[in-house]
C-alpha cells in the first residue's frame, strides 16, 4: 500500500528528472534519447529506468547513464539503486530483427534448393545404381531334404540387360551354383517382340541348372487375347460353375512356350515338374492363373494333385503375382513359395516400407499386401522378389535383385 | 562408357573406398577449422577487455544464413557418406536352440566351440556359397569377430554361466570393402549353420549307390541286405533309446518302424530270399563260389582247431586245480535286482570255466559255419541252372532292395522329424544391419559439431588482431 | 589472517585441477590398458567318481596338468595356424589351472584324517585359464582356451577311456614287396584286430552314432565283416586255386622258416610247461602242509565287498591261479603253434603241388604248377592284383570313416567325462576402469589437498608479507605486486579505483597520541569495509593513513555514493568526536584511455578532493 503511494508520488518527479536531463545534456542528445526511456520507482531504494528506443541499450547506457543517474540522485536523492532495462519492442521490427528475418528467408530458400539438389542426386544415384543388381540371400529349412539345396529366382527382368547379352547376370548365376533356377514372370515386356531375348535367357540358364519359366502378366497379355480371370475365361470358353475344364486354357496354342522349351527351359502352366536334385526329389509347380478369381476355378485339381501326392518331395510353388497367398487361407501351399510382380513397391521409404504397387496403392504393406521380402504362407516361407527391372527412374532405395534361397535341414 | 564408369563409381568404388576417405576428410576439415578458430581466439583474446569480449560473444550472428546453409549441406553430405560407412559394419546373433547347448555341448554331445563360427572351413564355405570375388579366407576372417553375448565369471558358482548366444561382427576392411556387408554376414551365418548341421546333427544313411547285384553272388547279396537292414535297425534302436515314446506325424514310433524292419528281415530276407537261394542252390559263378566256401571252411577249421585246443586246455586246467585250493569264503553280495544274497569268493576254476564255455561256444559257432557252408556247397554243386529260378531270385533281390530303401527313407524321416522337434531350429540366426536411429545420431552429432565450428570461426574473426 | 576456507582455495584452481587430473587419468588408463592382459577362464568338472580320488577312469593317476601339456598345445598351435608365430612353450606358460575344492569334502577329509581314518579326496573341479596380452586381445585368449580344451577333451578320452586303437596298418600295403598270400594274411589280421576293437566299442556304447560320418561302430564292424567274408575270402581262394605268387622260392622259404620258428617255440613252451607243473606241485604240497587251505565253510566276511576297491588296489590274483593260468597259456601257445605249423604246411602243399597239368615240372622249377601251365594264371593274377588294390582302397575308406567316427566318439566321451560348468569368460587381469577411477579419485584428492596446503601457505605468506597488521588490509607491497601484475593487461570496464588519505594523521598522532591515530585508522578501516560491503573490492592500506580501494564490476557513481555514505558516517561517528579528521578522496574509473592500472591510479590521485570531519563545528567541507 505504502509502496503504491510512493510510486504515485515519484511519478510526479519523472517530468522533473527529464527537465533536469534536458538542461544538462546537449539539445541534440536530448532529442535523440528523451522519448526513449521511462522512470519507474519500485520502492524507496530502487529505481528502474525502462529503455524502449530502437538503438541498442548499450549505446543508451554509454551516452546517458551517468547523466541520468545524476539527475535521478538530484531529484529523488542519493543512495538509490538504479537499474536500466530494455523494454520489449512492440509494433515495427527493429533493424536487427529485420536482418534476422532476411537471413531466415535466405536460409529457407537455400534449404529448399539444397533439398531439391539432394533429391536430384538421390534419383540420379538410384538410377545409376540400379544399372547393377544386388544379390539377396534367404535361408529356409525343410525336413524333406538331406543336404542343402540352392534355388535362384529370376523375376521381372522386363527385358533388362546386365552386361552384354546379360552376361553379368548369367556369370553370377553360374558362380552361385544353383540347383534349380526359377523365372517368375515378366521376363520380357512383350512376347511378340522380345521372344528372342527370352529364348536366349532360357538357353543360358538351362545350361547352368534345371530351369523353369512361369508366365507373368506381360507374357499372358500377349499370349492370350483375354484376361486370365474367372469371368473372362468363363465367357471365352463358355463355361459356368458346373462344367469348367481346367485343361481348356492349356489347350490354347502357345508358340512362345514351344520356343522356350526348345531352348531347354521348362514352362510351367498350372502344372508341376518333378526333378531329382542330389539325392532328393523336388516338385516345382508353376501357377498360370494367378488371378485369385481364377486360381481355384481353373487350377484346383492340378494344384491339389501337386500338394497332396508325394508328400515326401520338396515342393516349390512359383507364381508371378502373390495375390493368391494374400487372398486365400490354405493349409499347404508348398515348402517354398516364390513370387514377383510388385517391383518391391518401386520406392522403399525408410521406416515406412514399400511406397506403391499398382494393385495396393500407396504403402500397400499397411493393408497386409505382400510386396517385398519374406512372408509367411501357411507356416512356410513366401519370397516376393523386387525383380530385376532396371529402366525405371522411379525405383529408389530398391536396387534390382537376384534372389538366392538356400534350403537346409533345420 | 561414361555411364558405366559412373555406375561403377556409385555402386562399387564410391561405397567401397571413397566414402571412408571423404567422411574422414570432411571431419578433418571441420576439426582443422575448429582448431584454427580456437587458436585464433586464444591468441587475440588479450586484445580486448572483458566487456568487449562479452560484447563479441553476445552480438555474434548465431543464426547466420551462410553458416546454417553450409552446415546443412555438409550434414547432408556427411549423412550420405556415413550411411555407406555404417553399412560396412553389421552383426548377427547366433543362438543355439537345442537342449544340449545349456551344457556347453554340441547337439551330438561333443564340446561346443564358439570359434568354429568363424573357422577357416566356415569362411571358405561362405566365400564359396556367395561366390565372393577378390577375397581370401584370411582377409575375410580378419574382418570377423565372435564373442558370447553374455559371459559369466569364475569367481564363485553363482557367476557360472554357459553361453548359448554369440554375436558375430563384421567390419569391412579395405580388402573386403567391395562386398555387401549384410550379404557377407548372412553367408557366414548360413555357412556356419550348414557346417553345424553337417558336423553335429543327426546323420544317417546307408549306401547311396545301388550295388551291381548282377555281379554279386546271391549269398553275398543276402549278406549285403543283412548288413543294410542291421544298419537301419541299429539306427532305429539308437533313436528309440533317446526317446522311445516319440511319435511321428504318420503315427509311427522308432520301435514300430524297427519292428517292421525286423519282421521284413526275418521273412523276406532270411526265409524267402535265403531259402530260395539255398533250396535251388543258385550261384552266379558256381565253381568260384564253391572254391571260396571251401577255402573259407579250411580257414574256419583252423580257427575251430585252435578253439577246441583252448577249450580242452581249460578243462584240463580245471581238472588239475587242487581241491584244497578251491576253498571259498562266503560274502554277502547283491543280485541284479539289488537284493542281497550270499555269494562266494571267486577262484581260478571260475575263470577257467568261463573261458572253457566261451571256447566251447566258439567251437560250436565255427562248426555251424562250416556246416552251413557245406550245405551251400552241396546245394550249389547239385544245382542245374534253371533260368526261371534265377529270374525270380533277381526279381526278389530288386524287390527287397526297394523295400530296404523305403525302410531307410522311413527311418530317416522319422529321425529327422525327431531331430527337428528336439533341435528347435538347431542354430537360429538374427541379422542386425544399421539402424536408422544410429545413423540419425551420427548426423545430429555432426551437425552440432559443424555448427559450433562455423560459429566459432565467425566469432574468432571478430577479435581484433591488435589491442 | 584470512579464515581457513577450503572452497576459497579450490575455487580458482579447481578447473586446472580437473583438467590435470583428467589428463593424468588418461595417462594412467593408457598405461594400464597397454600393459593389461586378458584372461580367459573356463570351469571344468571331471564327472567320473574316480576323479575325487585323483584317478582317471582307467585307474591311472589323473594329471590335470596334461591340459597344458606340449602334446595338447602343439595340436592347438597346428589347428589355429600359429606355427612360427607362437612357440608351444610360450603358450604353455600362459596357461593356469586352479583347483576348486569342495568345502564340505575338505572338512570331511580333515575330520576323517583326525580320527586316523583314511580318506582320499582330490578336487575334481578346476578353473582353466589362458592369458593373452592387450595386443592379442580378448578374443585370442578365448579362442586359444577353447581350442586347448577341445583338444584336451579328445585326448583325455583317447588316453583314459577309449584306449583301444583302431589304426589302418595296411595302407599302401601293395606298394611293399609282400607276396599275395602274405598281403592277404596281413589284411585279414588287420581286419580281425579292428573288429576286436570295434566290438569293444560296441560293448561300451552299442548305439553311438557319429554325426559327421553318420555311422555307428556296429555298422562299421558289419562293413569290415562283409569285406572279410566276401572280398578277402574270394581273393584267398583265388590265390590258392591258381597258386598265385610273386616268387615261389621265397614263399616256400618264408613258410618253412615259420614252421621252424614254431618248432623252436614249441620246445621252449614244452620245457616251460614242465617247470610250471613242478612249481604247482611244490606249491600245493607246501600249502597243504601249512594248513592254510583249511578254511571253515562258516567263515563269512563282515563287510560288503567294496566294488571300487579293486581300482586302486590293483590286480590281486592269487599266485596259485597265476600258476594255473600260466600252465594253460603255455600249453595253448604250444598247441596253437602246432596248428599254425599245420596251416603253413597247408600253404606249402598248396604252392608246391605238382599234380596239375604241368606233369610234375614245377617240382624242380622256381615256378608253381599253375604258373607253368595254367592258361588262366595271368588273368587270375591280374584279377588278384586288382582285387587287392580295390580291397585296400575300400578298406582305407572304411578306416578313414572308423578314424573319424572314433575321433568324434573320443570328443563325445571327453565331453561326457568332463563337463563345462561355466563357458569361457574373459576378464582383464587389471580392472582398468576401476583402477582408472581410483587413480582419478586419488589424483583429485592429492591435487585438492595440495591446492589447500598451497592456498593456506599463500594465506600465511600474504599475512606475513602482504598484510598490514593494524588494518588487516593488504599492504603497500601487495599494491606494488598488483600494479606489476596488471602492467601488461588492459583493465575491464567497470573497474573503479578509490584513494582515501588521512592527511592530518601526523597531527592526530602528535596531539592525541599514536593510539588515537591508530584507532582512527581502524575506524576508517571498519567504515570502508562496511560501506563497500559485498562489492568486489580489494582493500589496501598503504601506510601513513592512506587507503586504496580497487573495485571491479562497479562504476564511478556507485563508488562515489559509497564514499558519500562514508563521509556521512564519519560525520555522525560516536567515537573520537573531539578529533578533527582531515582526509582526501580520489575516485577514477576505467574509461577511454584509463585502461591500465597505473594510469587509473594516477587518475584517482589527480581526482582527490579534501574533506574535513569536525564534529565540534558540525561542518563538512
Amino acid at each position: 500500500m505504502e509502496n503504491t503511494k510512493y510510486m504515485e508520488k515519484t511519478e510526479k518527479y519523472q517530468d522533473s528528472i527529464k527537465e533536469l536531463f534536458k538542461e544538462i545534456v546537449p539539445e541534440e542528445m536530448y532529442d535523440t534519447w528523451a522519448d526513449t526511456f521511462e522512470i519507474e520507482c519500485v520502492d524507496e531504494k530502487h529505481v528502474v529506468v525502462t529503455y524502449h528506443g530502437i538503438e541498442s541499450i548499450k549505446k543508451f547506457k554509454k551516452q546517458c547513464k551517468r547523466t541520468l543517474i545524476s539527475c535521478i540522485y538530484s531529484v529523488l536523492g542519493t543512495g538509490k539503486k538504479i537499474k536500466i532495462t530494455k523494454m520489449r519492442s512492440h509494433g515495427k521490427f527493429s533493424a536487427k530483427t529485420k536482418k534476422n528475418i532476411r537471413a531466415a528467408r535466405f536460409f529457407v530458400i537455400g534449404m529448399i534448393f539444397v533439398c531439391i539438389a539432394t533429391a536430384v542426386i538421390v534419383v540420379l544415384c538410384s538410377y545409376i545404381g540400379n544399372r547393377n543388381f544386388r544379390e539377396t540371400f534367404y535361408s529356409t529349412s525343410s525336413i524333406k531334404i538331406d543336404s542343402p539345396i540352392r534355388v535362384i529366382q529370376v523375376s521381372d527382368l522386363h527385358k533388362a540387360s546386365y552386361g552384354k547379352n546379360n552376361e553379368d547376370l548369367f556369370e553370377r548365376v553360374e558362380a552361385l551354383k544353383p540347383d534349380i533356377i526359377i523365372c517368375t514372370g515378366d521376363i520380357v515386356n512383350s512376347v511378340k517382340t522380345d521372344a528372342e531375348y527370352a529364348v536366349a535367357l532360357g538357353k543360358r540358364l538351362s545350361a547352368i541348372a534345371p530351369s523353369y519359366y512361369i508366365y507373368g502378366n506381360n507374357e499372358v497379355e500377349d499370349i492370350y487375347d483375354f484376361p486370365l480371370n474367372e469371368k473372362a475365361m468363363d465367357k471365352k470358353f463358355g463355361f459356368d460353375k458346373t462344367n469348367r475344364d481346367e485343361m481348356a486354357l492349356l489347350k490354347i496354342e502357345d508358340a512362345f512356350e514351344a520356343k522356350l522349351e526348345a531352348a531347354g527351359i521348362k514352362v510351367l502352366k498350372n502344372e508341376k515338374d518333378t526333378i531329382k536334385v542330389k539325392t532328393m526329389t523336388v516338385d516345382v509347380y508353376g501357377v498360370l492363373t494367378s488371378n485369385p478369381s481364377a486360381f481355384w476355378s481353373y487350377s484346383e485339381k492340378a494344384f491339389l494333385d501337386y500338394t497332396q501326392t508325394n508328400p515326401d518331395n520338396l515342393k516349390i510353388t512359383a507364381v508371378h503375382e502373390p495375390f493368391i497367398f494374400e487372398e486365400f487361407q490354405h493349409d499347404f501351399w508348398g515348402d517354398l513359395m516364390l513370387a514377383g510382380h510388385t517391383h518391391g513397391g518401386v520406392v522403399r521409404v525408410p521406416v515406412l516400407g514399400p511406397l506403391y504397387t499398382h494393385e495396393g496403392g500407396l504403402f500397400p504393406e499397411r493393408d497386409g499386401d505382400f510386396v517385398y521380402g519374406r512372408y509367411d504362407a501357411a507356416g512356410k516361407p513366401l519370397i516376393v522378389s523386387a525383380g530385376l527391372e532396371n529402366t525405371s527412374v522411379y525405383r529408389m532405395n530398391n536396387q534390382p535383385e537376384l534372389v538366392i534361397i538356400d534350403i537346409n535341414k533345420f | 562408357m561414361f555411364t558405366d564408369m559412373l555406375q561403377n563409381l556409385i555402386t562399387n568404388t564410391l561405397p567401397a573406398m571413397l566414402t571412408g576417405i571423404l567422411q574422414k576428410l570432411l571431419l578433418l576439415i571441420f576439426a582443422l577449422l575448429l582448431l584454427v578458430a580456437i587458436v585464433r581466439i586464444a591468441m587475440r583474446i588479450n586484445n580486448v577487455n572483458r566487456t568487449e569480449r562479452t560484447q563479441i560473444f553476445k552480438t555474434a550472428e548465431y543464426l547466420n544464413a551462410w553458416i546454417l546453409l553450409v552446415c546443412f549441406v555438409t550434414t547432408i553430405l556427411f549423412g550420405f557418406l556415413n550411411h555407406f560407412e555404417m553399412k560396412k559394419s553389421v552383426h548377427a546373433i547366433v543362438s543355439l536352440n537345442y537342449s544340449e547347448a545349456s551344457q556347453a555341448l554340441n547337439s551330438n554331445g561333443t564340446r561346443y566351440n564358439m570359434a568354429e563360427i568363424i573357422s577357416d572351413e566356415v569362411v571358405e564355405k561362405a566365400i564359396e556359397k556367395g561366390a565372393l570375388e577378390d577375397v581370401t579366407v584370411k582377409q575375410l576372417k580378419n574382418c570377423l569377430v565372435v564373442y558370447p553375448c553374455v559371459q559369466g565369471g569364475v569367481g564363485d558358482e553363482s557367476q557360472y554361466h554357459i553361453s548359448t548366444e554369440f554375436a558375430v561382427e563384421y567390419h569391412a576392411s579395405k580388402d573386403t570393402a567391395h562386398l555387401d556387408s549384410e550379404n557377407v554376414i548372412k553367408l557366414i551365418t548360413s555357412a556356419y549353420k550348414e557346417y553345424y548341421i553337417e558336423k553335429y546333427t543327426d546323420n544317417f544313411s546307408i549306401d547311396a549307390e545301388k550295388p551291381e547285384f548282377e555281379n554279386m553272388e546271391y549269398m553275398d547279396i543276402v549278406s549285403y541286405f543283412d548288413k543294410e537292414t542291421m544298419a537301419i535297425l541299429n539306427y532305429l534302436y539308437g533313436m528309440a533309446g533317446k526317446n522311445p515314446s516319440f511319435v511321428t506325424e504318420s503315427g509311427s514310433t522308432f520301435n514300430s518302424i524297427a519292428g517292421k524292419v525286423h519282421q521284413f528281415k526275418e521273412t523276406q530276407l532270411n526265409q524267402n530270399l535265403k531259402s530260395l537261394i539255398l533250396q535251388n542252390g543258385i550261384a552266379r559263378e558256381k565253381n568260384e563260389y564253391v572254391d571260396r566256401l571251401l577255402y573259407h571252411n579250411k580257414n574256419v577249421d583252423f580257427d575251430r582247431q585252435k578253439n577246441e585246443v583252448s577249450y580242452q586246455l581249460c578243462n584240463k586246467a580245471i581238472d588239475m586245480y587242487s581241491e584244497e585250493m578251491t576253498r571259498v569264503v562266503l560274502v554277502p553280495t547283491w543280485d541284479q535286482a539289488g537284493k542281497y544274497y550270499m555269494g562266494r569268493t571267486k577262484v581260478g576254476v571260475d575263470e577257467l570255466s568261463v573261458m572253457a564255455t566261451n571256447f566251447s561256444n566258439y567251437v560250436a559257432s565255427n562248426e555251424k559255419e562250416i556246416m552251413d557252408n557245406k550245405l551251400i556247397i552241396d546245394k550249389i554243386s547239385a544245382n542245374k541252372k534253371n533260368e526261371e529260378t534265377y529270374a525270380s531270385a533277381d526279381s526278389l533281390v530288386e524287390s527287397i532292395y526297394s523295400s530296404i530303401k523305403a525302410f531307410e527313407k522311413e527311418a530317416i524321416n522319422a529321425g529327422r522329424e525327431y531331430s527337428r522337434h528336439k533341435m528347435n531350429q538347431c542354430v537360429a540366426v538374427s541379422i542386425y544391419g544399421v539402424s536408422l536411429m544410429s545413423e540419425l545420431k551420427s548426423i545430429v552429432l555432426f551437425a552440432a559439431f559443424a555448427y559450433v565450428t562455423l560459429v566459432l570461426r565467425k566469432i574468432s574473426k571478430c577479435f581484433p588482431k591488435k589491442a | 589472517m584470512k579464515n581457513f576456507q577450503i572452497l576459497r582455495y579450490l575455487k580458482k584452481i579447481l578447473p586446472i585441477i580437473v583438467v590435470f587430473c583428467l589428463l593424468a587419468t588418461y595417462g594412467v588408463y593408457y598405461k594400464l590398458s597397454s600393459s593389461n592382459t586378458y584372461i580367459a577362464s573356463e570351469v571344468i568338472h571331471y564327472n567320473d567318481e574316480q576323479a575325487e580320488k585323483g584317478l582317471a577312469p582307467t585307474g591311472d593317476k589323473l594329471d590335470v596338468n596334461e591340459i597344458k601339456s606340449s602334446a595338447v598345445m602343439s595340436r592347438v598351435v597346428d589347428k589355429m595356424g600359429l606355427t612360427g608365430t607362437y612357440s608351444v612353450d610360450s603358450l604353455i606358460s600362459r596357461m593356469d589351472i586352479t583347483p576348486i575344492e569342495d568345502a564340505d569334502k575338505v572338512a570331511q577329509k580333515e575330520a576323517k584324517l583326525e580320527e586316523g581314518e583314511e580318506y582320499i579326496y582330490e578336487p575334481s573341479t578346476f578353473i582353466v585359464s589362458f592369458a593373452a596380452t592387450s595386443g592379442e586381445g580378448a578374443e585370442f585368449a578365448r579362442t586359444v582356451l577353447d581350442e586347448v580344451l577341445d583338444v584336451y577333451f579328445e585326448q583325455f578320452s583317447q588316453k583314459y577311456v577309449n584306449v583301444a586303437p583302431a589304426n589302418n596298418t595296411i595302407e599302401n600295403l601293395n606298394q611293399n614287396d609282400y607276396d599275395f598270400i602274405e598281403m592277404m594274411e596281413l589284411i585279414d589280421t588287420s581286419i580281425e584286430n579292428t573288429l576286436t576293437t570295434l566290438y569293444q566299442r560296441i560293448e561300451q556304447n552299442n548305439y553311438y552314432r557319429s554325426t559327421e560320418t553318420g555311422t555307428s561302430f556296429a555298422e562299421l564292424a558289419d562293413d569290415f565283416n562283409y569285406l572279410r567274408q566276401v572280398n578277402v575270402s574270394s581273393l584267398f581262394s583265388k590265390i590258392y586255386k591258381h597258386q598265385i605268387t610273386k616268387n615261389k622260392s621265397v614263399l616256400i622259404s618264408d613258410y618253412t622258416t615259420r614252421i621252424d620258428n614254431n618248432d623252436i617255440s614249441n620246445e621252449k613252451d614244452e620245457s616251460l610247461v614242465e617247470d610250471i607243473v613242478t612249481v604247482i606241485d611244490a606249491y600245493v604240497k607246501k600249502m597243504r602242509e601249512s594248513g592254510n587251505t583249511n578254511i571253515s565253510y562258516e567263515y563269512i566276511l563282515d563287510n560288503l565287498h567294496e566294488r571300487n576297491l579293486q581300482d586302486y588296489v590293483g590286480d590281486q590274483t592269487v599266485t596259485y591261479d597265476e600258476l594255473i593260468y600260466s600252465w594253460r597259456d603255455r600249453n595253448e601257445s604250444k598247441q596253437h603253434a602246432i596248428i599254425d605249423t599245420a596251416y603253413c604246411n597247408y600253404i606249402l602243399d598248396t604252392f608246391t603241388d605238382c599234380t596239375g597239368k604241368c606233369g610234375g615240372k614245377c617240382a624242380s622249377s622256381a615256378l608253381t604248377c599253375s604258373e607253368i601251365c595254367d592258361a588262366e594264371y595271368a588273368q587270375a593274377r591280374a584279377e588278384v592284383e586288382t582285387g587287392i588294390e580295390t580291397l585296400l582302397k575300400e578298406l582305407t575308406t572304411l578306416y578313414d570313416t572308423t578314424m573319424k567316427t572314433n575321433n568324434e566318439y573320443n570328443k563325445y566321451l571327453g565331453a561326457s567325462y568332463i563337463s563345462v560348468l561355466s563357458s569361457a569368460s574373459v576378464r582383464e587381469s587389471v580392472n582398468v576402469m576401476l583402477y582408472t577411477a581410483i587413480a582419478f579419485f586419488f589424483l583429485m584428492v592429492l591435487c585438492c589437498g595440495g591446492a589447500i596446503v598451497l592456498g593456506r601457505a599463500g594465506d600465511i605468506i600474504n599475512y606475513i608479507f602482504y598484510t598490514d597488521h593494524l588494518t588487516e588490509f593488504n599492504n603497500r607491497a601487495h599494491l606494488d605486486k598488483y600494479l606489476k601484475a596488471k602492467d601488461k593487461k588492459l583493465l575491464d570496464d567497470g573497474v573503479v579505483y578509490c584513494m582515501l588519505d588521512i592527511t592530518n594523521l601526523a597531527h592526530i598522532n602528535a596531539e592525541y597520541t599514536r593510539d588515537v591515530g591508530d584507532e582512527i585508522i581502524k575506524m576508517f578501516t571498519r567504515y570502508i569495509k562496511e560501506n563497500f560491503g559485498k562489492s568486489k573490492t580489494e582493500y589496501i592500506y598503504n601506510g601513513n593513513g592512506s587507503f586504496v580501494m580497487l573495485t571491479e564490476e562497479s562504476d564511478y557513481i556507485t563508488v562515489e555514493d559509497i564514499m558519500r555514505l562514508f563521509r556521512l558516517r564519519l560525520d555522525e561517528r560516536e567515537e573520537h568526536k573531539n578529533v578533527v579528521i582531515e582526509y582526501k578522496i580520489g575516485i577514477a574509473e576505467t574509461f577511454k584511455e584509463n585502461k591500465t592500472a597505473r594510469k587509473l591510479l594516477s587518475e584517482a590521485i589527480k581526482n582527490k578532493k579534501s574533506y574535513t570531519s569536525d564534529l565540534n563545528e558540525k561542518q563538512t567541507v
